[in-house]
């Protein structure tokens, strides 16, 4: 499965040593002889047979982990300890004991919460963010259908290095924005855009911004506080745009988990991250539903939010995506349906994109 | 494989042995010292003004020794020698040599097969010299012959021959004509005016420096020019082979004498994969471990010559490492054997004009399928699989949390592998074009042999030992055996060369 020991074995031929083997062997015999005649108990301390390891058992006891997977966390745990206690040495501070802080984290893992909670980091596309309980954790489908996303739209205009380029930035709306993950790679991966991240919990506003600092953005992205279902003029006044402005995209990745699949969840996601960042009907529905309401929502305040297409014409973002939202499973069909039936037919046309895995994964949506 | 019991090692870590610094090298093979004459600097200032005599007509040279055609380096002399002092060499003002030597050497030079060597260095390097010599004679007969208008191909042939050796029989000349005027000047040494004698004896002490330099900077650099692949950066694995834990821990050690090595040489290393071993805590070894070398951004740390050769000096590490030694673990004070395969891979550059992996030709896999993905599921999965198609050549990353980074490494090591095909390729096909099979070595299985309890280290391939293993260990007396690589492979350069061979590269 690992590469070098594949390269290794494409270039060295042969077993490695046939000496040593024999050596090993003759070791092994000389042992047996050796503990038949004199009962020494620490014979078999020699390096022939690994004892499992214990923080890997403690692992295992989290259903969501394959052993494969124990292995790989607990390396990344070992070294994130590794690397801390290094800064913590280099500031002049005592670390703690690495054994210990390691079986900590295990045993939080071990219990379910997520990896990238205890850590403290995920890495979204090219990014690494910050991750604090019980903010949504940002996934990788979100990071590859957004990265499509953001080549579309630099593919359909002309090329940035060239004159023609549009003559104001993109400014993007990212509802339900959690960590800030999506302004933050979008802004990264276009050079010509701002984005305005609202949601309407004051942690994820905490983390978003904290994100925003890490990695510099603060002049192109930032996160409001704003409720997508209070009243449209509101969230643009939230965004804190020009007196009238308009916003030139909307994107989202809204919760859309119906309520009863939200029991089958596994235990790192519903007993950890927040369930209004899951639950697509919002907390107080918990009767059976579809988990579109959001989706209903935006597209409502669809007209209100976007500028003229005209104007986008002018301003050189010809034939751009209007909105683009992140979808379930088995949603994006009703999503196309509710996106085009958004008043004023601010949605012209609609596709349906499918995520890294092979599943439909994001509605986007044209003026025409 | 049981012997005497040794003190128990308190601690896994070498600094709980202590050595001698020094390290004395053994050679069962031919290895010389050479002595440049140091040029006195006073006496270089008469040169000018001694010119002005040599201007006069030139009296008849005894010893007829004048290199342009007949002069023939002799093969006598590859034997190893004794090294002269120093003193002597500069006393020696009479002639080049001091009276010791002149028994031995044939000053008839009427037959024309022997010559007179005008410095030491030049004797030293009287196989280099053979080896030019039969270059321009290679090159000469290029240039004479008639050129057959209608071979496309033994024209193009020639045109490399002739634009790969002119700057090389261009310095052959004017060796020979510095030989020359150093013989000519040979009689006016006993000239019997001191301070005509005086000038004479700088004039020619002058040119004989000039003589060695040519020797031992230009010519050298013009007949064995470095290889291609030697400022390459490299990617190298280390894997423990036979010997469980010990092997591990082997495998830690040899490690860290790269890292150390890599760190003293000024380059940048990068740890791409690690595997630990399953040793318990803290001491458990290192399984697999691949790291990245790449020549320093700002020019290196160590100034001196070929510090940024990372392939040139590491390539020589390929193979099996074999250490024997009393674990630290062991209890009862038995050697164990055990073996650390180390690989090395030259990273050629991806370039526009030479590609060497066209992003169509590479399939990018998903390690699993999932189920409902997106929010309904909180994955830490990483890991990245790179095939490339036309080759078949799969590349599975999973070492970082983060899947951007394994993907970056695995198209590192796909690069790496693709270049060590290519570089495979272009040495087999220059071999077969080759007369006989060259002796290398890189096709050898152990290579070398760590023995702790007597404290030495023994390369296979060329048959040398060195005691102080722990210097070698530390990355400081490792430059010294590869040096002796080096040397070796000159040397076995030279000779496929004396035989109008191809060049070879290991």
């Amino acid at each position: 499965m690992c590469s070098p020991s594949s390269i290794a074995q494409s270039f060295v031929r042969s077993s490695p040593s046939r000496i040593g083997r024999n050596v090993t062997v003759r070791r092994q015999a000389a042992l047996r002889t050796l503990s038949t005649t004199s009962s020494s108990s620490n014979l078999t301390s020699t390096s022939t047979q690994p004892e499992p390891n214990p923080h890997l058992q403690v692992l295992l006891q989290n259903p969501e982990l394959s052993e494969n997977d124990a292995t790989n966390e607990l390396r990344w745990i070992v070294s994130e300890v590794r690397s801390h206690a290094a800064k913590e040495m280099a500031r002049g501070r005592l670390p703690p004991i690495e054994d210990e802080r390691v079986g900590q984290l295990v045993r939080r893992r071990a219990e379910g919460e997520p990896l990238q909670y205890i850590l403290g980091s995920t890495d979204f596309g090219p990014l690494n963010l910050l991750c604090k309980k019980p903010v949504l954790i940002p996934r990788s489908e979100t990071a590859h259908i957004f990265t499509l996303l953001s080549q579309s739209i630099l593919s359909s205009i002309s090329l940035l290095s060239s004159a023609a380029r549009p003559k104001e930035p993109l400014s993007i709306l990212d509802l339900c924005t959690g960590s800030a993950c999506i302004p933050l790679l979008m802004t990264h991966l276009n050079p010509l855009c701002t984005v305005v991240g609202i949601d309407n919990s004051p942690a994820a506003v905490a983390l978003g911004n904290a994100n925003v600092q890490k990695l510099q953005m603060s002049e192109r992205v930032k996160v409001r506080y704003g409720n997508v279902f209070s009243d449209p003029e509101a969230l643009l006044l939230g965004a804190q745009l020009r007196e009238g402005g308009r916003i030139g995209m909307v994107v989202s990745n809204p919760p859309y988990i119906p309520y009863d699949q939200y029991q089958d969840l596994p235990r790192s996601v519903r007993v950890y991250e927040s369930p209004s960042a899951l639950l697509g009907d919002g907390l107080r529905h918990y009767e059976p539903g579809r988990g579109l309401k959001f989706y209903e929502r935006i597209s409502q305040v669809l007209e209100d939010l976007l500028v003229e297409e005209e104007k986008m014409v002018n301003q050189g973002w010809s034939d751009i995506p209007r909105v683009a939202v992140e979808v379930g499973l088995g949603q994006a069909t009703e999503v196309e349906d509710i996106l085009r039936s958004s008043k004023g037919g601010v949605v012209g046309r609609t596709e349906v994109w499918k995520d890294q895995y092979g599943s439909d994964r994001m509605v986007v949506g044209w003026s025409r | 494989m049981i012997s005497r019991p040794a003190p128990l090692i308190p601690s896994y870590g070498f600094r709980g042995f202590s050595h001698i610094p020094t390290v004395s090298v053994q050679f069962n093979h031919r290895h010389r010292r050479m002595l440049v004459p140091t040029r006195a600097r006073h006496v270089a200032r008469l040169s000018s003004r001694a010119t002005t005599y040599l201007r006069r007509p030139q009296a008849p040279v005894l010893s007829c020794t004048c290199g342009c055609s007949k002069f023939q380096p002799g093969f006598s002399t590859f034997q190893s020698r004794p090294i002269i002092s120093q003193s002597r060499t500069q006393l020696g003002q009479s002639g080049p040599f001091g009276p010791s030597r002149v028994s031995r050497r044939n000053c008839s030079t009427r037959t024309g097969e022997k010559a007179e060597w005008c410095t030491e260095t030049e004797e030293g390097q009287a196989k280099l010299l053979a080896t030019a010599k039969a270059r321009v004679e290679v090159y000469r007969k290029t240039i004479s012959e008639e050129p057959d208008a209608t071979d496309v191909q033994a024209q193009i042939a020639r045109a490399k021959v002739q634009k790969e050796l002119a700057p090389l029989a261009d310095a052959w000349d004017k060796y020979l004509e510095m030989r020359k005027s150093i013989i000519d000047m040979q009689p006016h040494l006993n000239d019997p005016d001191p301070t005509l004698r005086e000038m004479f004896a700088a004039e020619h002490q002058d040119l004989r420096s000039n003589l060695d330099e040519l020797i031992t900077s230009s010519l050298p650099r013009l007949l064995l020019p470095p290889s291609p692949t030697a400022s390459l950066p490299a990617m190298m694995s280390i894997n423990a082979g036979v010997g469980g834990i010990e092997s591990a821990l082997c495998t830690e050690s040899i490690a860290r004498m790269y890292i150390r090595f890599a760190e003293k040489k000024g380059w940048k290393t990068e740890e791409i994969s690690r595997v630990d071993g399953t040793g318990g805590k803290g001491g458990g070894g290192i399984r697999e471990l691949t790291i990245k070398f790449e020549p320093s951004p700002w020019g290196g740390g160590d100034e001196s010559e070929g510090a940024n050769e990372v392939y040139g000096l590491l390539q020589w590490e390929k193979g099996v490492h074999r250490v024997q030694r009393i674990p630290p673990n062991e209890t009862l004070g038995r050697i164990h054997t055990s073996t650390v395969a180390v690989v090395v891979l030259p990273i050629y550059p991806d370039t526009e004009d030479a590609p060497l992996v066209d992003p169509k030709d590479v399939k990018i896999d998903v390690m699993r399928a999932r189920g409902a993905g997106g929010q309904h599921v909180n994955r830490t999965e990483s890991a990245v699989r790179l095939t490339h198609i036309p080759t078949g050549i799969t590349v599975s990353m999973q070492d970082s949390r983060s899947q951007h980074q394994n993907r970056a490494w695995a198209w590192d090591i796909l690069r790496a592998r693709l270049s060590e095909k290519k570089h495979n390729e272009d040495v087999e096909a220059r071999r077969a074009s080759r007369r006989s099979q060259v002796k290398g070595a890189d096709r050898s299985d152990k290579i070398r042999t760590y023995n702790f309890n007597q404290d030495r280290l023994t390369d296979h391939r060329f048959g040398f030992s060195i005691i102080g293993l722990q210097n070698v260990l530390d990355g400081d007396g490792l430059e010294d055996v590869i040096t002796m690589m080096k040397k070796d492979l000159m040397e076995r350069r030279l000779e496929s060369l004396l035989q109008g061979e191809e060049d070879i590269d290991y």
